[in-house]
């Protein structure tokens, strides 16, 4: 008898099915993030952990939150450079999708010198590693920087991406994680 | 000759890598954005993009002046927005899907609500829709086509801080 799970027709298949290697489908959909197999996007809105913990004035003047002024094309970082405790940088998080690494990142903006850098972590852990350079070792925003060691996907591994403006006009545009299966 | 069947151990089981011409569903889960085939839903807690810069002292209370912040009081059941000014939530369009129209919900009232488009590597911005009322379904024109890069935000924009409540969002998606 043949070992087919095609039971009615060519199409459906039925039941549960392994498949040892990858799928890959004819269509732009492809496994990875949202049916990207090459990268993943972030948009400006998704930089929202602040890293400043507190500013001089507790935000009687100064909002510590990320500000947009042309409809979500860009973001900014009002409360830059008003000091208090804390550093001048946002930071967006994204989980590794299972069955890829994530091995290069690129933070898209503008404005002079800024910089980004890229750690690595794990929901069931409280530390980070540095995946690029940091402080003033760190990539220049439009520089693409490799990891200094590939980020398995295991469901819980994600990647900071941390931009660091230098004023309040600096501008983010976004940025990619790029993937590859494993 | 051996037979033509990647089934070489078992029913279940398939040997190497398979190349589909087709879509791929798997029980309920389809491609699209999270499974989704259809829509991408956006929480009201997704809405955390400002268009404030400074805002003025609107948000007095005990113990605070100013909190620029979305908030609820059930449970995230909805949102509300006290220093008025427009909020946005941004959702990447999945590769092979076009986005064609969506629809803000939220309190029937003179609150706006659009919808554009950028990209990652850029500043630029497109319009897909005039502002709208909440909880009316808007059609894009132009589509969106998701090439991995390029994302739908939605703006809502509430004309009270206590009574406009953002319940949430959804962008409707098709197979492009």
């Amino acid at each position: 008898m043949t070992k087919t799970k095609f039971h009615n027709n060519f199409s459906d298949v039925y039941g549960e099915m392994t498949i040892t290697g990858s799928i890959i489908l004819s269509g732009d959909w492809q496994p990875g993030y949202l049916g990207n197999n090459e990268f993943i996007s972030l948009c400006p809105s998704e930089f929202n952990l602040n890293g400043q913990s507190a500013t001089p004035s507790e935000q009687t003047a100064e909002i510590e939150l990320i500000s947009t002024p042309d409809n979500g094309a860009t973001a900014t970082m009002p409360s830059v450079g008003v000091g208090g405790s804390g550093e001048d940088a946002l930071s967006a998080i994204k989980i590794i999708p299972k069955g890829f690494k994530a091995t290069s990142a690129v933070v898209h903006g503008s404005g002079s010198a800024c910089r980004w850098e890229a750690h690595s972590s794990n929901l069931d852990i409280g530390t980070a590693v540095a995946q690029t350079g940091i402080d003033g070792s760190a990539p220049d925003v439009e520089d693409t920087a490799s990891f200094d060691s590939e980020v398995v996907g295991d469901g819980s591994n994600y990647i900071v991406l941390k931009w660091r403006p230098r004023n309040p006009t600096s501008l983010l545009f976004g940025a990619q994680i790029f993937i590859t299966p494993v | 000759m051996g037979y033509k069947s990647k089934f070489n151990e078992t029913h279940n089981t398939l040997v190497g890598e398979i190349n589909i011409s087709g879509s791929l569903t798997a029980g309920a889960w389809e491609e699209g954005y999270l499974g989704n085939g259809e829509f991408i839903e956006i929480c009201p807690a997704d809405f955390c993009l400002s268009s404030l810069l400074v805002s003025p002292n609107a948000q007095g209370g005990t113990g605070r002046t100013h909190i620029e912040l979305i908030w609820t009081n059930d449970n995230g059941g909805t949102v509300r927005i006290p220093a008025l000014g427009t909020r946005y939530a941004q959702k990447i369009i999945p590769k092979g899907f076009t986005a064609t129209s969506g629809i803000v919900n939220a309190t029937a009232d003179a609150s706006a609500c659009r919808f554009t488009s950028s990209t990652v590597d850029s500043d630029d911005t497109d319009t897909h829709t005039p502002g709208t009322a909440p909880n009316t379904l808007v059609a894009f024109s132009p589509t969106v086509v998701g090439d991995g890069i390029t994302y739908v935000t939605v703006s809502y924009a509430p004309v009270s801080a206590t009574t406009s409540l953002l319940a949430g969002a959804q962008i409707f998606i098709e197979k492009t």
